[in-house]
C-alpha cells in the first residue's frame, strides 16, 4: 500500500532512508483505443463519485484502489472536519484544526479524481517527465491584469526570483501597480527538511517561511505578516506508472502580523494558510517543455484573495489558480497564470532559469 | 488531445469558474435602488432613500414596510384628489405621526391609530384637491438628543420556532425605540421563512430593521428585499446615524461602497453605528468568518474609522465578541439561536445598546437567553 496512497507513502518514507524518487518500471498492459476511451469516460463521469474507476476499468487495479482509498480518506477527513466545526460551533479553540482537516480532505478528494483522469488519459508515461535538474536560479518579470469589482487596481508589474542553495531556497517577489500606489513585497525562505537538494526533483518536505508587506496608499493601510508553512511534495510517477509526470503538493501553516492603518493604529491579524497543488510536466526534452499547475490556495490576502459567493458559503474559501510554465528557448521561458478569488488575476511573465546539468 | 489543449481548457475552466463569482451582491444593490418606488392607478410614490418597501398602492390606500423610524414619502397623481385615502406603515415606531405637506406649503400633523399589532400604524388622510404631497412619518423623538436604547441580534436561522424566547424579554427592555437585526433571520431564506419571521415580529412593541445574512439570500437573492426592503440603507434617529451594509456575500457591492461615502458624510458630526452581517475581519483570523478579501476589509475599516464611525456591530459568528477593528469598537452578536459556538459561555443572547448623543458614546451589554439551546 505504501506506493498506493501518497500520504501513507510519505509517512512511511519519513521513517526510511532517504531515496530519490524514480519512476516505477512496471510494463503497461496493452490497451486498445476503445478500452482507453472507456476508461477515460469511466474516470470522468462515474468517476466523479467513485475515484479510481478509470484505472480500475483500464486494468490498473492497484492504482485504482489506491485512488479510491485516497478518496475515502479525503471524504473521512472532510466529514471529520465538518463534524468538528458543527460540534464546536467553529469555536476558536477548534476551528483551525477543523478547517485544516476539511481542507486536507477536500484536497485528497479532488486530487484523487484529477489523478485518476490524468492517469487514464495518457497511461503510457503521461505528457512528460520531471527535468533532470531544477534551476539553481530563476528570475521572472511580467504583468498581471486584475479584474476586481471593488478595488481600483487594474494592473500590476511583478518581478521576482528563486535562488536555490542546497536545502535552502530564497524567493523574493514584488508586485507593484504602475503608479506605485499599491505594492506587495514578499521575501520567502525555504528549508528542505527531507528530500533531495532544492535543485533535484523528488518527494520532499519543506519548511516555507515568508515575510510579507502589502501597502495600499489609497486605502491608507499596510498588512504586514510573517508566515510558516510545512509543505510536502509527492512525485506521483514514483508511486504509480500511470501517474508519471504528475506531482501533488500540499502545505499547511499560519501567518500572523499586524494591519497598520495610517493615523489610526495597528491591530493584530492572522491567516490560516493551506495550499493544494497538482502539477503535470509537459514534454521530456530540454526545450520546449513545460509544467501545468492547478491549485487551491486558502489565502484571503493578496490580489486574488478569497472566493465570494451568494449564499451560505460566503467567505471561508480561498482562491483557485492555474499556471503554465513553458521553457521556450534555452534558459528563457514564459509563464501564463490565472487566479480567481475576489478578483480575477491573469498574467504573463518572462523568465530566465539557470540550470546546472 | 495535446497537452497544450488540456492546459488551455483547464485555464479557461478556471477563469469561467472564478469570474462568475466576482460581482456577487451587485444584483442586490441594483434591486435596492428600485425599492420604495411604485406607481399604480395614476399615482406615483417615492420613499426617500428607499427606506420603506411599498406593499400596496391603489386609490384607497398606501401600505409600506418601514426599514427606518422616519420616512419621507413623495406622492403625485395624474388627477386631482386621486392620492390614497389611507396610509398604513408596518414595522413602524408606535409614536409615529404623519406630517403632510401640501403643494401650497400647508402642514398637517396627524396621530396614528394602531392596526393589528403595536408596530402597524394607520392614518386616514384628509381629503385634498391637490395632486401632489409630501408625507413624513416620524416619531417626535426622532429629532431629540436624549439617551435612548436599541436592541441588536443576529443568526436566528433554524431556531425561528424559538424566536419568541428572544422577543419576550426584549419587549420588556425599557426605553428601547427599535431593534436592528444583523442578518441570518432564517435558515435558507425562503419566502415562507422570511414571512414567518415577519409575522413573529408582531409580538414586539417596537420595529426591527433588518440587514440580510448569507442564509437569507440562499434561496433567492431578492426574497429578502421583496419582504423587508433594502439590504443596504442608512437613517438618522435621535442624533445618531444608523447604517446597515449588505455584507451577506462576504463583500460589499461597488454601489454600496459608493453609498457609504455619502452616509459617512451624513454621520460625520454625530454618533454613527454601522451594522452588517459578515464582519470585515474575524477576531479569529484563521477562521475567517469574514470578508473574502483582507484587502477590501482593511480598506473598508479604514474608511469607517476615518469617517467617524463609533460602533460596528456584526453577526455571522455564533457567539459574542467585543473587540476593536481599525480602532472602532466592534461587537459580534450572533446568538439568535443558530448552532452556537461552544466553550464561549454565552449561548443565545441579544444586545442592548444605549446611545447617548449628548455625551457622544454608546454603552452595550449582551443579555443572555434561556434556554441557551
Amino acid at each position: 500500500m505504501t506506493r498506493l496512497i501518497p500520504i501513507i507513502a510519505l509517512l512511511v518514507a519519513l521513517g526510511s532512508d532517504h531515496v530519490q524518487a524514480a519512476p516505477v518500471t512496471e510494463q503497461p498492459p496493452a490497451q486498445t483505443e476503445t478500452a482507453r476511451a472507456l476508461s477515460v469516460g469511466a474516470a470522468v463521469v462515474p468517476g466523479l463519485l467513485v475515484h479510481g474507476l478509470g484505472h480500475l476499468t483500464a486494468g490498473e487495479t492497484e492504482t485504482g484502489y489506491a485512488l479510491l482509498a485516497m478518496e475515502a480518506v479525503g471524504v473521512g477527513l472532510t466529514l471529520g472536519g465538518i463534524t468538528g466545526l458543527a460540534l464546536t460551533g467553529a469555536a476558536h479553540e477548534w476551528v483551525t484544526p477543523s478547517i485544516g482537516l476539511t481542507g486536507a480532505g477536500v484536497g485528497l478528494f479532488v486530487g484523487s479524481y484529477l489523478l485518476d483522469v490524468y492517469g487514464v488519459i495518457n497511461p503510457d508515461g503521461g505528457f512528460g517527465a520531471p527535468p533532470a535538474a531544477l534551476p539553481w536560479a530563476t528570475v521572472h518579470m511580467g504583468y498581471r491584469h486584475v479584474v476586481d469589482p471593488v478595488r481600483a487596481i487594474d494592473g500590476l508589474m511583478v518581478v521576482g526570483g528563486r535562488l536555490s542553495m542546497g536545502p535552502i531556497a530564497l524567493t523574493p517577489t514584488l508586485w507593484r501597480t504602475p503608479d506605485g500606489t499599491d505594492q506587495r513585497m514578499e521575501f520567502g525562505a525555504t528549508y528542505r527538511l527531507w528530500g533531495p537538494p532544492q535543485e533535484r526533483w523528488g518527494h520532499a518536505i519543506d519548511l516555507d517561511t515568508a515575510l510579507v508587506r502589502h501597502r495600499n496608499d489609497p486605502g491608507g493601510f499596510a498588512i504586514n505578516t510573517g508566515e510558516v508553512v510545512l509543505t510536502g511534495r509527492w512525485d506521483m510517477g514514483a508511486l504509480a506508472r500511470t501517474l508519471t509526470g504528475a506531482y501533488t503538493r500540499a502545505g499547511f501553516g499560519l501567518a500572523g502580523g499586524v494591519i497598520d492603518y495610517d493615523d489610526i493604529g495597528q491591530e493584530p491579524t492572522s491567516l490560516l494558510l493551506m495550499r493544494f497543488e497538482m502539477g503535470v510536466f509537459l514534454g521530456r526534452g530540454p526545450t520546449p517543455r513545460g509544467l501545468l499547475v492547478l491549485y487551491y490556495d486558502h489565502r484571503h490576502d493578496g490580489y486574488a484573495a478569497g472566493m465570494k459567493s451568494t449564499g451560505v458559503g460566503s467567505g471561508p474559501l480561498g482562491h483557485v489558480g492555474a499556471r503554465l510554465d513553458l521553457d521556450v528557448w534555452g534558459p528563457w521561458g514564459l509563464t501564463a497564470s490565472v487566479e480567481g478569488g475576489s478578483a480575477l488575476v491573469s498574467g504573463l511573465s518572462l523568465s530566465w532559469k539557470g540550470v546546472r546539468q | 488531445m495535446k497537452p497544450s489543449q488540456w492546459a488551455l481548457r483547464a485555464a479557461v475552466a478556471t477563469v469561467i469558474f472564478a469570474s462568475g463569482c466576482l460581482d456577487v451582491g451587485q444584483k442586490r444593490s441594483d434591486f435596492d435602488e428600485q425599492i420604495g418606488i411604485a406607481s399604480a392607478g395614476g399615482v406615483q410614490v417615492t420613499v426617500s432613500e428607499g427606506l420603506a418597501r411599498v406593499i400596496t398602492l391603489d386609490a384607497d390606500q398606501l401600505v409600506l414596510w418601514a426599514q427606518a423610524p422616519s420616512l419621507e414619502i413623495s406622492l403625485s397623481a395624474e388627477e386631482s384628489d386621486a392620492l390614497p385615502k389611507t396610509l398604513e406603515v408596518q414595522n413602524c415606531v408606535s409614536d409615529a405621526q404623519l406630517i403632510i405637506t401640501g403643494p401650497d406649503g400647508v402642514i398637517q400633523t396627524l396621530d396614528s391609530v394602531p392596526g393589528d399589532a403595536e408596530t402597524i400604524r394607520r392614518w386616514t388622510v384628509p381629503a385634498s384637491a391637490s395632486s401632489a404631497a409630501t408625507w413624513r412619518v416620524a416619531s417626535p423623538r426622532a429629532t431629540g438628543s436624549d439617551p435612548f436604547r436599541f436592541v441588536v441580534f443576529a443568526d436566528v436561522q433554524r431556531r425561528i420556532d424559538g424566536v419568541q424566547d428572544l422577543f419576550g424579554p426584549m419587549a420588556l427592555e425599557p426605553n428601547v425605540r427599535f431593534g436592528l437585526i444583523s442578518g441570518d433571520l432564517t435558515s435558507r431564506g425562503t419566502m415562507a421563512e422570511l414571512r414567518r419571521f415577519q409575522a413573529e415580529m408582531r409580538t414586539l412593541p417596537f420595529p426591527l430593521y433588518a440587514s440580510p445574512g448569507n442564509h437569507d439570500i440562499g434561496t433567492d437573492e431578492h426574497h429578502f428585499q421583496r419582504t423587508f426592503g433594502r439590504c443596504s440603507f442608512s437613517f438618522a434617529y435621535g442624533g445618531v446615524r444608523f447604517t446597515s451594509l449588505d455584507s451577506a456575500s462576504a463583500t460589499l457591492a461597488p454601489k454600496v461602497h459608493q453609498w457609504l461615502d455619502r452616509w459617512l458624510a451624513a454621520g460625520r458630526d454625530g454618533l454613527h453605528v454601522v451594522i452588517s452581517h459578515i464582519p470585515p475581519l474575524d477576531p479569529v483570523g484563521t477562521r475567517n468568518g469574514a470578508f473574502a478579501s483582507r484587502m477590501e476589509a482593511a480598506d473598508l475599516l479604514g474608511r469607517l474609522a476615518r469617517g467617524g464611525v463609533d460602533l460596528t456591530i456584526y453577526g455571522h459568528v455564533h457567539s459574542y465578541y467585543a473587540f476593536e477593528n481599525a480602532g472602532i469598537e466592534a461587537i459580534i452578536t450572533g446568538g439568535g439561536g443558530a448552532i452556537p459556538q461552544r466553550l464561549d459561555g454565552i449561548g443565545r443572547h441579544y444586545l442592548v445598546v444605549e446611545a447617548d448623543p449628548e455625551k457622544g458614546r454608546f454603552m452595550s451589554a449582551p443579555i443572555r437567553i434561556f434556554p441557551e439551546e
